[in-house]
């Protein structure tokens, strides 16, 4: 009798604890009880943190550019959700913040206090977003096409079939310029969206950049330790070109003065004399990212071992020191400077 | 059943080495058997999905599968999917560690499983089984086995075949959903079948040939994780055949030889219907394991093996077919001495791959405290390595020809207590790897490079014992592991610890046996796991409770019911990759 009541009331007992639902058993991210707030009128950077591949913990983190104050998973206070896997690239576009997230198949819409205003679906392997006119154009890892979207409705309202990993793009007069990695071509894709002048590289281009009438082209070359830096005329014709004894990580441009990112130099050089005026050890674990701007200076995202919160590094302009550092989300590579209203 | 190996005959395996009898286990899988028996850790995906074993901080690539001595390992990943191993085919499993990788095959940094299948000469058994299972779970096998006499020969035959569908419709917890809600599993099923033969003849006490030939054939949907918003569209299909040819022959008492020859045609097709990628890998290996053991004097046993193995391997990501020669050699020396109270053993192996070769010795000894004393004291040490698969060297884009061998050293000290009713095992173990790979972005690809060190230590303990009571026989047990992992992954970086690695693990239950009726309870445990290596992010431990009720009738019917995860406990091991709830599986075999 004793023994029946004792494994009824164990029985009983798993049934009420399946009632009960235990939450914490997905990830826990520590980091998440960042509360740190950025104050309005902030002129801060944001840092798009890719995240781990399939883990879905993408994050932007915001640098008060005068504070110092980082506010990290800021999308998900604003939002109260993840903003998805692998976070690509962002692109400000008439004070609204694109960011592509590319698992995640999705370019999401942000106003500049970071909340979601709408999102692009339907895309494959989003890599990067340009404006054309008054649509989007989105690039590809596996499409083999560009995408075209309405800005409004954000809905894909055409497309440019293009073979191949379309990767960075640029607005370039009246047109947009794509890199095609697997290809190492640069396509032009004309207003009306037909595909115009074709180049065919031999390197595997890295970053792709206006130089005023002129477009400037960074890549790496196969199976060797070395890169060019390449300037264009309208017609793809090149104009000058410049030899780096170094893979590149990435680039970017002040006027005429392009900041190259290796693992272990950020290197600057006045393209106007296409020479190399001045190079910086920046001692950073592993250089993933690269923006420079004339008036807060030089910043370096550090992915570290790609599994870890990441860092931004932050150099003067002249390239002399180090000014700080900030402590961000995982894998730090796309970053934009941004004025709150 | 689980067996404590005799730690007296096998000092090098002494340390945490334990076999299980998988005629008791039918019911199990191999992920499913191994969660409740050993220290292993599994990053297991969903049910019938992709399950990866992790011993002692390493890796999967740093754990072998091994079936009757020869590797199962692809050569292609370096690791084998546990959730593809069906267990009706095999009759025990060995569970050996580190130290003992050395003594029985290459590549197991952190442990191993050896899966032998045995001929079965004096009776006749046939087992018909069918199970049914909650979330859509259905599988049926046959497993027969007669002996009988050909002039004067005893043959064998064992025929073996399983069939299995997994719809894995298991509800879930969507914590990443807002407001999170309860969903159904899909895009999850899984087909399995497994077909097999086992061909024995013993010619006479002296010689003894096997054939042995699985064919196997999995095809499942790949879910993605909920963190992610698009439908998957992932799937895949893995068929092999494996081929053996074992010959045993021992020509004279002292001289023991034994011959395994094993063809492997493994064929992986994957589809990415999103990405438009349609992919087939494949790879066929030849392996040839030779086994010669003398005896050079009363207790001085010297052992010999030699396992070539030839590799062809192609996929869309090679830019042509691999074409590769390995060599695992391996002698060793087993004496005893003081009176048989002390057993020494000491060995080394040579492992090539292509031009790289590297040398790994490896040693260990027992002391039996007295004659009649039941406890025993051993101690080894040996060094391991792995050398990278094709896919670390050959992928394109990203693959790394230049990688070196992860190499591995380990001490253990273990101390044994055996009785009829008992078996302890306690073992301390200090691992240091070195060179370890891993997959890091160089430029806009991911690229594996020898980075990484770790240095694992701990404490395992083993216990079963078995009490009678009147007319019921008590068998308690418990298996469980005490890990410190940590590493750094590049040079210049701070320690910490080793992602998925859990600091506890392990499972405590009781069988319950009263004539024909059976009831096992057991609870597994897993201890909070960092996910990234800051250890700023983790996976929360979690408890199952798991009890299964069996019913044996002498006309030969044996059912079953099993309820796992009694508490309907939401767990993870993987991040965003729901495990299911509580499920019920009834099973009814019916063996003569």
């Amino acid at each position: 009798m004793r023994t029946k009541l004792m494994f009824w009331l164990f029985m009983i007992s798993v049934l009420f604890d399946a009632c009960k639902k235990n939450h914490d058993f997905g990830p826990v991210y520590l980091e998440n009880s960042d509360t740190n707030t950025i104050s309005d009128n902030a002129t801060y950077l944001l840092v798009g943190c890719e995240g781990t591949f399939q883990l879905g913990n993408a994050s932007i983190s915001l640098i008060d550019l005068d504070s110092s104050r980082v506010k990290n998973n800021a999308y998900f206070d604003e939002n109260g959700r993840a903003i998805g896997d692998v976070l690509q690239s962002i692109k400000v576009i008439d004070d609204f913040i694109y960011v592509v997230v590319n698992n995640s198949g999705l370019v999401k819409k942000l106003d500049s206090n970071l909340y979601e205003v709408g999102e692009v679906k339907g895309l494959i392997s989003p890599r990067y977003v340009e404006l054309l006119g008054n649509r989007l154009i989105v690039s590809d890892l596996y499409a083999n096409k560009l995408s075209i979207i309405d800005t409004q409705s954000l809905g894909v309202v055409g497309e440019v079939p293009l073979e191949g990993w379309t990767e960075r793009l640029v607005q370039f007069q009246d047109k947009i310029i794509v890199e095609i990695v697997d290809k190492k071509q640069l396509v032009e894709i004309l207003s009306d969206g037909r595909l115009g002048r074709q180049l065919n590289l031999s390197f595997e281009p890295i970053q792709v950049m206006t130089l005023g009438e002129k477009l400037l082209i960074c890549g790496n070359y196969s199976n060797q330790n070395s890169s060019v830096v390449m300037v264009l005329n309208d017609r793809l014709e090149t104009l000058d070109s410049i030899s780096v004894d170094q893979k590149l990580v990435n680039a970017d441009l002040i006027g005429d003065t392009l900041f190259v990112l290796t693992d272990s130099h950020v290197r600057m050089f006045e393209m106007t004399i296409a020479e190399e005026v001045k190079s910086l050890i920046h001692n950073v674990q592993d250089a993933y990212g690269i923006l420079a701007d004339r008036k807060f200076g030089v910043f370096v995202c550090d992915a570290k071992d790609y599994l870890s919160n990441g860092e931004v590094f932050r150099f003067d302009i002249s390239l002399t020191h180090k000014i700080r550092s900030y402590s961000v989300g995982i894998i730090p590579q796309a970053m934009v400077i941004v004025e709150r209203p | 059943m689980v067996e404590v190996i005799d730690s007296f005959n096998l000092p090098v395996e002494a340390g945490h080495s334990y076999v299980i009898d998988l005629d008791r286990e039918t019911n199990l899988r191999l992920d499913e058997l191994v969660r409740k028996n050993s220290a292993i850790h599994l990053k297991t995906t969903a049910p019938g999905l992709l399950s990866v074993p992790t011993y002692r901080g390493g890796d999967a690539s740093h754990t072998a599968v091994l079936m009757n001595g020869v590797s199962l390992n692809s050569p292609m990943l370096g690791s084998i999917d546990f959730s593809t191993l069906p267990l009706g085919l095999f009759d025990r499993a060995v569970f050996f560690t580190g130290t003992s990788s050395n003594t029985v095959g290459l590549g197991g940094i952190g442990g191993g499983i050896n899966l032998i299948s045995q001929e079965h000469f004096l009776d006749t058994t046939a087992q018909i089984g069918l199970s049914i299972g909650s979330f859509g779970v259905y599988s049926t096998n046959v497993r027969v086995s007669h002996p009988f006499i050909i002039g004067r020969r005893f043959i064998s035959l064992m025929l073996f075949a399983n069939q299995g569908i997994n719809e894995n419709q298991f509800s879930f917890h969507n914590i990443y959903s807002t407001p999170e809600k309860a969903e159904v599993m899909k895009s999850a099923k899984v087909n399995s079948g497994n077909y097999g033969i086992v061909l024995g003849t013993a010619n006479s006490n002296k010689t003894q040939f096997t054939f042995m030939s699985w064919l196997s054939i999995y095809s499942r949907q790949i879910p993605l994780p909920i963190s992610s918003s698009l439908p998957s569209t992932e799937l895949q299909n893995d068929t092999s055949i494996r081929n053996q040819l074992i010959v045993a022959f021992n020509p004279a008492p002292k001289l023991r030889l034994k011959s395994v020859s094993h063809f492997e045609l493994n064929k992986n097709y994957y589809r990415n219907e999103r990405f438009g990628i349609l992919n087939l890998n494949s790879f066929t290996s030849i392996q040839e394991y030779l086994l010669a053991s003398y005896e050079l004097w009363k207790g001085a046993q010297l052992e010999v093996q030699e396992n070539p193995i030839f590799i062809m391997a192609s996929s869309g990501n090679y830019s042509n077919q691999r074409n590769e020669l390995r060599n695992s050699a391996m002698a060793k020396l087993k004496s005893e001495m003081l009176s048989k109270l002390v057993v020494l053993e000491g060995g080394i192996r040579l492992e090539t791959v292509g031009p790289l070769s590297i040398i790994l010795p490896f040693a260990g000894g027992v002391w039996k405290i007295s004659r009649k004393s039941p406890v025993s004291l051993s101690g080894s040490y040996s060094q391991t390595a792995r050398f990278p698969s094709l896919n670390e060297r050959y992928w394109n884009p990203g693959g790394n020809p230049q990688l070196k061998p992860e190499e591995g050293e380990t001490i253990e000290l273990g101390m044994a207590w055996k009785n009829d009713n008992a078996d302890i095992k306690l073992t301390y173990f200090d691992s240091r790897y070195r060179n370890r790979i891993r997959w890091l972005p160089t430029g806009s690809i991911f690229s594996p490079v020898n980075i990484a060190s770790s240095h694992s230590h701990g404490v395992e303990v083993h216990w079963s014992s078995s009490h009678r009571f009147n007319v019921i026989i008590i068998e308690p047990f418990a298996n469980m592991a005490f890990t410190n992992s940590t590493g750094i992954i590049k040079d210049g970086g701070s320690r910490h610890s080793l992602s998925y690695s859990p600091a506890n693990q392990g499972s405590v239950g009781v069988d319950l046996i009263k004539a024909n009726l059976s009831l096992s309870t057991w609870c597994e445990y897993v201890s909070k796991r960092f996910i990234t290596n800051d250890e700023s992010a983790y996976m929360p431990a979690y408890a199952l409770l798991s009890t299964r009720l069996a019913w044996k009738h002498k006309c030969g019917i044996e059912t079953g019911l099993t309820v796992s995860n009694m508490f309907d406990t939401d767990y993870q091991n993987l991040p965003w990759r729901p495990m299911p709830g509580r499920s019920f599986q009834m099973s009814i075999n019916y063996r003569i």
